[in-house]
This record gives C-alpha cells, structure tokens and sequence, in this order.
C-alpha cells in the first residue's frame, strides 16, 4: 500500500465530488431557468443519463435504427462498458439523484453503519422495471428511476415555486402532479437521511444493473482482509452501507465507488484496482465469461420479448388506442412521438419537455393517455398552442419518446386534425367578425373567406392542417369550442400548403404615388 | 414598479385625461389635432407621410415635419413603445413592425433625453420567440430601450375604459400606465379576422384577455380599447405590406412594396389612410367608425392636413 495510491484516491475523491456537483447544478439550472443555455445544457445532461438512454436505444432497436436510438445506444453502452472494466462510477458522479441524495444525508452526518442489502426489494424491484418496460408500461417504471424522479421533482414542484417567486403564471399546474412528484421524492430522500444510499443499492434498477458490472469489474475498491482491522473507520464513512468491517467484507454489488473508505482506512486495506489474490471462488458460482454470456443473453431475451410484449400489453392493459375514449377528443402527444402506443413504450414521464416547452402546450396527462400515461406529456390547447417554429420538445427528449425531427418535418407531421363546427362559430351565431381561428393557423388550414353572412367566415382543409391547436387554443367559443382538435392516435405526415391558398388575383402595384 | 398609491393615483389621472379628452375631441377635430399636446406651430399637419429611403431616414424626416421628437419626448420624462411584436416571423414576412424602426425611434427618444424607454406587446405566438424572431428585441436593446414582456397576467391592471360600449373594464399592461409617454408603432397589413391591422387594432397588444374581444364583436371592442389611453403618437410601419395571408403571413402572402412612412397624432386618421394604402376604404373597417363614434378622431380625408414627403 504506497502512499502515492493513497493520494491518488484522495484526488480521484476529489474529481469525483466536483464532476457530481457540476452535474446536479448543470441539471438543476437546466430545469429551472427558461434560456438557451439551459437548453443545451439539459439536451448534453439528459442524454448521458443511463435509465432515458438505454430505453432509446431499446426504443430504436425495436423500431430499426434512428440516428437518435443510435445516440442513446452510443451513451447507454458507454457506460455499461466503463462500469463493467473500471466500476459503478456512474452513481456517484453522473446521477443528479444520487448527489442530491449525498447532500441530503450529509445532514445526518457521517456515522454510518453496515447494513445488508435487501434482497427481495432489489428483485423484485429490477424485474418489475424490466418487465414494465418490456411491456411498453415505461412511464410506470420511471417512479423507480431516479432520473425521472428528479426530473419530476424539478418540473413540478420546484419549477413552479421558482415561477411563483418570479410573478410568472403557472398555467395547468395541478395537485396531482405536485403531490405524485413530491412525495416520490420527499420518499427516496427520507431514505437517504435514515440510511444514504439506500435506494441506490435496494431499489434503482440502474444501481441494480450497474452494481452487478461492479461486482464482476476488473477494477473497482477492493478490501484485503489481512490488512484490515474491522475498525469500522470505513463503515461510518460509507454512504452505500456496504462494507462490513466485522467480517471484513465488501459488497460490491452496492459500493457506487464514492472513495470515501479508502480516506478513511487507516490500514489502507481498502483500495482501488484489480484483485492482488487468487479469489475463492465468486459467490454467483459463475466465472466472469459466463457471466457476462448470461447477461448478454439476458439483454437479448428481453428485447426479443419486447415487440410482441409489448403489442400484448398494450391489449391486456387498456390502450387508449381501442377507441374506448370517453372524452370527444382524442389525446394529443407531442409531435415526433409516431404514435400513442409507441409513446407509451418509450417515455419516461421525465417531465423535461413539460419544463422545456416555452409555450406551456406540453402538461402532464392525469388520466388522459390511461394508466400507463399518467403524467406523460400532452397538448392542453386550452392552455396554448404548440409553436410553429419550436423543436424544443423534440430537441431535448432523452429517451426517445420523441424522434428528432428537423423543424422542417416537424412542420409537416400532422399530429391532430381540426374540426370546425360553424353552428357555434361567432360569425354565424353573432353575426360579429372574429377571425381568431385564421389568424392563428400557421399553416393556412384555416382561412376566412367572405361567405353569406357578409363577413369573413372560416374555411378549413383537413389535408394541411398539422394539429398544433392554435385554431382551438384561440377560438372564443364555450363550453364546446367552434374548432377543437383531436389527437392522432398514429401521426401522420401533412400536405405542404399550396402558395394559393389566400387571393391570388392581381394587386395594384407598388408606385411611387401616394395611396391617400 | 410603482407602488399601490401611486398607481392609482396615475389611474385615475388617466382616466380623467381619457374622459376630457372625449369631451373635448369633437371640437379639437376641426382645428389642429396636435393642440392637445403641447407642441409644434401654427401650420402643423395632421398627418405626415414619407415616401423613400431608409426605415430610420423616413422616421427622421416625419418627426423633423412635425418638430421634432422633443415635441412628445421631454428630458427626464419616461416612454413606452408598443411596437406589434405578434407573431414568431422574421422582418421579411412583414408581420411584425420592422426592427430598424423601433430601433430608430428609440435612438430618437434617449436623444431628446428620455429617462427610460420600454418596449413590449403581448404577443399572440410564444412571447419570447416572436421577440427574437422579429430582431425587435435585439435591436430594441441596441437602440438603448429596456425590453418587457408582455407575458403573464400580473403584468396587467385593471383599469375602467371611460366611454367604453363593451369592453369597459379591461387589464392593461402595467408600463401603459406608468409610462408618461405612450408611443404606438404598428405594421400596416391583412388581417383575416378584423380586415385590416394598423394603428387601433396594434392596442389589443396591451391588454390582457384578447379573447373577450373576439367573444363579444371584434370591431366594437377594438374601439373601445383605443379609449383608454391616447398614444401620444401613432407611427405607422408601411413599407412592405401584406396583402393575403395576414396578420401571420404565409408562404404564398402577397405583398405591396410602398416605402413608406405615416405618422399622426390621430389614429382614426392614420387608420383611415392606412385603409386606402391598403387598397380599401375606412368605411370597409367597422371598427374605424366606432372610435370615430367615440370621438376618437376623424377619418374624413378632406377635412385632414396631409403632408406628403418623399426623399
């Protein structure tokens, strides 16, 4: 044990904590400010998060390779081999959860003890999250992943405080999702307070995952039994609870590579790197080759299963596709997202896009898109419009809920279409000019055309109208608007507007003589 | 802001001028327009068009007719420009007031000493995109003002609009009522649902609840909302003009290239022009006989002192 491995771990140590505190700042700026800044921070942060990007490239292995899947396969593999040759880093630096939660159990300071992992909840929590979001129910499993419970958190408890403290309105905010998100979080971070990383090593399926590359990782913190003195130093310190100095081991299926034993470890019997003895034989009874066969295969079995399991699922659990709509408005998702059931199979109810979103159209679905939907965004027109020129959605989704679509085929994805209904339309009813609906239509679907009443009256196209709901977010008419746009269930693509759409008849041309 | 107090002290005094201001309208009609303000000479025109140049050298030229900016601008005194800022679109589409001209304008109040210039509209597409996308608020800030937003309620106060038929109470931007110089300064084009957009219908951009106008007859309402504070000037963006396809503008919008400039004190006068740019006339646009209605001004060309400029 030479000292220069010692202070090689201290300033590791050290790294680490400034590489996870800039993370949590970054994301946690990226959540609440409103620029282009946190814009681009949130798109970088989001997509290296390992739950969002697994499922992106899960989601496009299933659909055939987009260049976003192929992002997320880039990001989620990354990590997965890191962790497998050089440890369970991910947790301790790149997850704004678990240093959110470091900061949390900071404040019960640092007399720590073992405790052993609980097995059952760590298994039944992992396949639960497998089998989720094999079925395509990913939104119910992102209440176990702690990216989403942090996204979650941000959007819409702290988000709206920070917009209340600014003046700002706060449209769609809703007890449901303030209570749902808070008390998710208020839950992880009491098991933090009472026992660190409690949730990291018994609950979260990506410590799950990442804890067992860690246990089978050629480098990773080690302890030498014959060194040590089970002093408990390196217990008290230990945030994961994982090493039990009594019987002088490690478990390293929960150690997140924090450093901080090595530190604490007056014996140096604990360290960093490759194993310096013979081992005894693994506990799984698996030599690492196998091992890694067998999670591989695993890998494998689970993503085969997906598109059947997912399709069975989506009849077993109720899609909302089957036309058992209550509303007489069909749901509508956010462009990029294809269809409703593909949505569902793929979005994490992060609530980034709900946060990013500068006009506000993207709310969390209470019962809107079914169980499986709860809190996935939405369009509310009621509450705005989805904007013309913005890809802001799109650009930042991290788990590939959302194609990346250029804001040119963005323009034409038709992800709802209108219907005008002139019975209730002001013109006819009040016989006054109104013109709300046309002038908000961003693509000409809606024009007023001078009709029988004398006034401009709406005229509609279905073939280029793309559902963004400015027509209906703008209409004066209530209860039931005069035009109302329903959702489609599986998107499709618009016709471009023909350039004589409006009066194409000669106009006086411009001179230099004075028109009045 | 302001505190309680002062603003209702500044909302009743507005009222109060807004309510005088209707008693005495019909007969300032007759005589000069601008003797309500306290400005310029004898011979002063009732409306100033400039055809030519540049956006800031037609802006120069109308204000030099007139006297010059420090007839409206007094050192010390604060300015609010309502510019339409109403849609996502780039200056090319012509949907929103050309940047230059804003810009220009600015430049010309903090010359004539200006405390403090404020520029916002409450836009119809996202606030912020349609700030950006205009260039208003870049060149807005480089020109020396402070760029509002125009989102969000609590930035509206309610206010009686004396003489209103329906609109009678509504919330109005907050700098509306602080500023003490109010400056209007639309783009001239279609509009599918009102006919026309020009100078009274850009003031739908300082209130808050726009639906209710549509709700309850568009024309009546946009009226209405030219009654509670007078812009001291009305500046009138007519140099690329959107025939079709307004007020948003689409790829297949036809457009007339007038070069031009118009700026008045009356804004049922510069509408009424507005109109016969526009091909039309001020009998076409209800809502320009309703503010005349209400003593708002004169849209009868004859009775006008038009001075025609081009440079």
């Amino acid at each position: 044990m030479s000292r220069s491995r010692c202070r090689g771990a201290i300033t590791a140590r050290a790294a680490r904590i400034v590489v996870a505190v800039m993370v949590l700042a970054a994301t946690a700026f990226g959540f609440l400010d409103a620029g282009d800044a946190a814009d681009s921070i949130s798109r970088v942060v989001a997509s290296w998060q390992l739950f969002p990007a697994a499922e992106r490239a899960f989601a496009s292995m299933a659909a055939g390779f987009g260049a976003g899947g192929f992002i997320g396969c880039v990001a989620a593999l990354t990590t997965i081999v890191f962790s497998a040759l050089l440890g369970r880093w991910y947790c301790a630096a790149l997850c704004p959860l678990g240093t959110l939660q470091d900061l949390v159990s900071l404040l019960r300071g640092k007399n720590r003890a073992y405790r052993g992992p609980n097995r059952p909840a760590r298994a039944i929590a992992f396949v639960a999250a497998l089998c989720l979001v094999a079925v395509g129910a990913t939104g119910l499993a992102s209440w176990i992943d702690p990216w989403s419970l942090f996204g979650k958190f941000f959007t819409y408890d702290l988000r709206p405080l920070v917009q209340l403290a600014r003046r700002e309105d706060i449209p769609g905010l809703s007890a449901a999702t303030v209570i749902a998100s808070g008390v998710a979080l208020a839950a992880v971070l009491s098991s933090s307070f009472l026992s660190g990383r409690w949730f990291c090593g018994n609950l979260c399926p990506i410590g799950g995952a990442l804890g067992v590359l860690n246990r089978f990782a050629p480098l990773r913190i080690r302890l030498e039994p014959n060194a040590c003195l089970s002093c408990g130093a390196c217990a008290s310190v230990c945030r994961a609870s994982c090493v039990d100095a009594a019987v002088k081991r490690l478990d390293a299926t929960r150690c997140i590579n924090c450093l901080a034993c090595i530190g604490a470890c007056p014996t140096r019997a604990l360290y960093y790197g490759p194993i310096r003895r013979v081992p005894a034989r693994s506990a799984s009874g698996l030599s690492r080759g196998q091992f890694i066969a067998a999670l591989g295969g695993g890998i494998a079995a689970v993503a085969l299963a997906a598109l059947p399991g997912r399709a069975y699922a989506a009849r077993a659990i109720g899609s909302p596709a089957d036309g058992r709509w209550r509303a007489a408005l069909k749901p509508v998702t956010p462009p990029g997202s294809r269809s409703l059931e593909r949505f569902l199979g793929a979005c994490l109810a992060c609530g980034l896009c709900v946060d990013r979103c500068p006009s506000k159209v993207l709310q969390p679905a209470l019962g809107q898109l079914g169980v499986r939907g709860f809190m996935a965004p939405r369009l509310d027109h009621a509450i705005s419009y989805c904007q013309f020129d913005c890809t802001a959605c799109l650009d930042v989704c991290p788990s590939g809920a959302l194609d990346k679509l250029s804001l040119a085929k963005k323009r034409l994805t038709k992800i709802g279409d209108a219907t005008l209904v002139k019975d209730r339309c002001i013109v006819f009813t009040n016989r006054t000019k109104c013109g709300a609906c046309a002038e908000h239509c961003p693509t000409g679907a809606v024009r007023m055309a001078v009709g029988d009443t004398g006034l401009p009256e709406p005229v509609f196209t279905s073939s280029i109208c793309i559902g963004c709901g400015a027509c209906h977010h703008a209409c004066p008419v209530r209860p039931d608007r005069a035009i109302s746009v329903s959702g489609l269930l599986v998107h499709a693509v618009a016709d471009s507007p023909s350039p004589d759409l409006f009066d194409t008849s000669p106009k006086s041309a411009a001179s230099n003589a004075f028109p009045f | 802001m302001m505190d309680r107090r002062a603003f209702l002290k500044k909302a009743a005094a507005l009222g109060a001028t807004g309510a005088a201001a209707l008693l005495f309208s019909h007969r300032s009609a007759s005589g000069s327009l601008w003797a309500a303000t306290p400005s310029p000479s004898p011979n002063s025109p009732d409306i100033v068009a400039v055809k030519g140049g540049s956006q800031a050298a037609r802006l120069d030229r109308a204000l030099q007719e007139i006297g010059g900016i420090g007839a409206f601008v007094r050192k010390g005194q604060t300015v609010v420009i309502k510019p339409n800022i109403g849609w996502s679109q780039e200056p090319r589409v012509a949907a929103t007031t050309n940047p230059e001209l804003v810009k220009r304008l600015i430049e010309q109040c903090v010359q004539a000493g200006a405390k403090k210039v404020w520029v916002f509209d409450h836009s119809c597409d996202n606030g912020p995109a349609s700030y950006k996308a205009s260039l208003i608020e870049n060149y807005a800030k480089d020109g020396g003002a402070t760029v509002v937003s125009g989102d969000g309620s609590s930035r509206y106060q309610e206010v009686v609009v004396p003489g209103a038929v329906i609109i009678k109470k509504m919330q109005v931007h907050e700098l509306v009522l602080e500023a003490d110089v109010f400056i209007n300064v639309p783009v001239l084009k279609e509009h599918m649902g009102a006919g026309m957009t020009c100078a009274m219908k850009n003031l739908m951009g300082i209130v808050w609840d726009r639906e209710a106008f549509h709700a309850q007859g568009l024309d009546q309402c946009i009226a209405d909302s030219c009654l509670f504070r007078k812009p001291a000037l009305n500046i009138v963006d007519a140099d690329k003009i959107m025939l079709t396809g307004g007020p948003r503008g689409h790829a297949g919008s036809q457009y007339n290239e007038q070069q031009m400039l118009i700026l008045s004190n009356d804004i049922i006068a510069i509408d009424a022009v507005s109109a016969r740019t526009l091909g039309k006339t001020p009998n076409d646009f209800g809502y320009i006989a309703k503010g005349e209605e209400r003593g708002l001004g004169t849209s009868d060309l004859t009775k006008l002192n038009i001075h025609r400029l081009t440079i």
